[in-house]
C-alpha cells in the first residue's frame, strides 16, 4: 500500500492544498457574507424586528434557488459569471467562485436558524435599553447564538468539503479529483482508499473541533 | 394623581391596537396617567387586562396609536430613532424571565448598557462594581446567568436596569417566575432601590401581595382602561393574605366611591 501512496505523494499533498483553498476561500464567504446575509434573512422575517416582506421574498428565493440547484449544474451556470469574477472558468480559483456562492446560500440558512433561537426577551432587553441596529447584532444576537453559529459553520464547512470533491470537472483539483483520476481511473485501488481515509480524518477533525469550540462558547 | 408633586411620566389618551386576524384588537383603550417622581406605582389587573402593553407604551416598546408619552420632561412620542434611544438608556425595566444574556458574566450584563450609553472604559467597571455591590452581588462578578439562582438573576437584571442611574424603573411582573421568600428578596431591593436612590419604580403585577407591600399607589386595569385607583395614602393597604371583594377592597379594605 505504502509503494502506491509515496508514487502519488506530490500529487496527493498538492490536492489536499486544493482543497483547502477551495474550502478555505469558501469558509471566508459564508462568514464575509452569509452572515450578514443570514441576519438580515432573520429581521426581516414576519413579526421580527425589521419584518419586510418584499425584500424577505426575494431572499428567500435566492436562498432557496442556490440550494435546491444541482451543484454540478450551478456549476456549469455560473461559468460566464466565474469568468467574469476572476478571468477563467478553469483551475481552483475559478472552482471557489461557485463554492462560495453555494456556501454564502448555505450558512446564511443557518445563521437565521441560530438567530431564531435567540430568545424574544432577549431582544426586548436589547430595546428597553437603547441599543442600536449594530448594539442589537453584536451585543444581543450574536453573543447568544455564538454556539449555534459556530455548529453551523462546522456543517457548512463540511459540506463544502463534499462540494468541492467534483470540482475536478472545471480543472479545481482537490483530494475528491484526486481520488478520481489518480484511484478510481487508474484503477489503484489502494490509493482511493487512501484519498478516502484523508477525507474522513479531516472531516472528523473539523467536526470535533466545531463541536469542542460550541460546547465551550456556550455558557447558557 | 399628581397633587402637586413633580410628574415623571403622564400618559395622556394613550392608545394601542393589534391586528389580529379578525380585526383589530384594543389592548390599551385611551388611558390617560400621571405618576409623581419618587412613587412606586403598582398596576394590576387579571390576565389580558393590558396591563404589560402599557408598560410597554411608558418607554415606547409599543408605540402608541394616538395620545402622548412623557418621561421626566421629554415627550417620548415625538422623538426619532436615535433621540429616542438616548432616552431609553435613562430608563430601566426588568422582565419576569430577566432575560439576561446568558453566554455574558454577571459583570458583562451590567457593563452593556454602558457600553451603549458611550460610558469609557475605565468609569465602566467602577460603575458595574458600584451597581452589583447595590444589588449584593459584588462576588459573582465573574460568574454566569445559568449559575445563579432565580432571585440572584432577578437582581443582576436590577443591577443593568440601574447601570445607566435611571430616574424610572419599570418592571413588568418581576417576582413572578420566583418563590415566596426570594420574591420579598426582590421586593426589598426595590424598596431601596425607591428609598435611597429616589428612583420611581412603575410595576406590573398580578399578585396583590406584591402591591400591599411596596406600592405607594395602584391603578387597577380591566379591558384595557385604568378602571379604578387609589393610593397608599388614604389610610394604607391590608396586611399580605386572602381577602374578597375588588381589587380596591382586597388590597385596602375599604369599598370606595366609584371611579370616574
Ligand atoms: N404584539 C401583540 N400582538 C397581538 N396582540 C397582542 C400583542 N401584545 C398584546 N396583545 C394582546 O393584548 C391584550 C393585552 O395583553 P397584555 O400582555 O398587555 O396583557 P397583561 O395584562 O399583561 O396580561 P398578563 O397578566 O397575562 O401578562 C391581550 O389580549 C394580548 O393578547
Ligand atoms: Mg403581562
Amino acid at each position: 500500500m505504502f509503494e502506491s501512496m509515496l508514487k502519488y505523494q506530490d500529487q496527493m499533498w498538492q490536492s489536499i492544498g486544493e482543497t483547502f483553498v477551495m474550502v478555505g476561500i469558501s469558509i471566508g464567504a459564508a462568514l464575509l457574507l452569509g452572515l450578514p446575509l443570514g441576519t438580515l434573512l432573520y429581521f426581516c422575517r414576519k413579526g421580527q424586528l425589521y419584518e419586510n416582506r418584499n425584500l424577505s421574498l426575494v431572499l428567500n428565493s435566492m436562498v432557496n434557488v442556490i440550494r435546491s440547484f444541482p451543484f454540478l449544474l450551478l456549476v456549469v451556470a455560473l461559468i460566464p459569471f466565474t469568468r467574469l469574477v476572476v478571468g477563467t472558468a478553469i483551475g481552483t480559483l475559478a472552482a471557489t467562485v461557485p463554492l462560495s456562492i453555494v456556501a454564502i446560500a448555505y450558512y446564511s440558512r443557518l445563521v437565521e436558524q441560530s438567530l431564531l433561537e435567540v430568545p424574544r426577551g432577549t431582544i426586548e432587553a436589547a430595546l428597553s435599553m437603547g441599543a442600536s441596529k449594530p448594539g442589537i447584532i453584536f451585543k444581543f444576537l450574536y453573543v447568544e447564538a455564538r454556539s449555534g453559529l459556530v455548529l453551523g459553520l462546522t456543517a457548512s464547512t463540511i459540506s463544502f468539503i463534499s462540494f468541492s470533491t467534483v470540482m475536478g470537472v472545471v480543472g479545481g483539483g482537490g483530494v475528491g479529483d484526486f481520488a478520481i483520476r489518480y484511484g478510481y481511473q487508474r484503477f489503484e485501488t489502494e490509493v482511493m482508499v487512501y484519498a478516502i481515509l484523508v477525507m474522513i480524518v479531516l472531516v472528523q477533525l473539523i467536526q470535533f473541533t466545531g463541536s469542542t469550540v460550541a460546547r465551550l462558547l456556550d455558557k447558557r | 394623581m399628581g397633587r402637586g408633586g413633580l410628574r415623571i411620566l403622564s400618559l395622556s389618551q394613550v392608545s394601542k391596537s393589534f391586528m389580529l386576524k379578525d380585526g383589530p384588537y384594543t389592548a390599551v383603550d385611551q388611558v390617560s396617567l400621571a405618576v409623581k417622581a419618587g412613587a412606586i406605582h403598582g398596576i394590576i389587573g387579571a390576565s389580558g387586562a393590558g396591563k404589560s402593553t402599557l408598560l410597554r407604551l411608558m418607554n415606547l416598546l409599543e408605540r402608541p396609536d394616538t395620545g402622548t408619552v412623557t418621561v421626566d420632561g421629554k415627550r417620548l412620542t415625538e422623538l426619532r430613532d436615535k433621540a429616542l434611544r438616548e432616552q431609553r438608556q435613562r430608563i430601566g425595566m426588568i422582565f419576569q424571565h430577566f432575560n439576561l444574556v446568558g453566554n455574558a458574566t454577571v459583570s458583562r450584563n451590567v457593563a452593556i448598557p454602558l457600553e451603549l450609553a458611550g460610558v469609557p472604559r475605565a468609569g465602566r467597571m467602577k460603575r458595574v462594581m458600584e451597581c452589583l455591590h447595590f444589588v449584593g452581588l459584588a462576588d459573582k462578578a465573574g460568574q454566569y446567568p445559568a449559575q445563579l439562582s432565580g432571585g440572584q438573576r432577578q437582581r443582576v437584571a436590577i443591577a443593568r436596569a440601574l447601570a445607566n442611574s435611571p430616574k424610572l424603573l419599570l418592571c413588568d411582573e418581576p417576582t413572578s417566575a420566583l418563590d415566596p421568600g426570594t420574591t420579598a428578596d426582590i421586593l426589598g431591593v426595590l424598596r431601596h432601590i425607591n428609598a435611597s436612590l429616589g428612583v420611581t419604580i412603575v410595576i406590573v403585577t398580578h399578585e396583590l401581595d406584591v402591591v400591599r407591600s411596596i406600592c405607594s399607589e395602584v391603578s387597577v386595569m380591566e379591558g384595557g382602561r385604568i378602571v379604578d385607583s387609589f393610593s397608599r395614602e388614604e389610610g394604607g393597604f391590608l396586611p399580605p393574605g386572602t381577602h374578597s371583594g375588588s381589587f380596591r377592597e382586597r388590597i385596602t379594605g375599604r369599598t370606595g366611591e366609584p371611579y370616574v
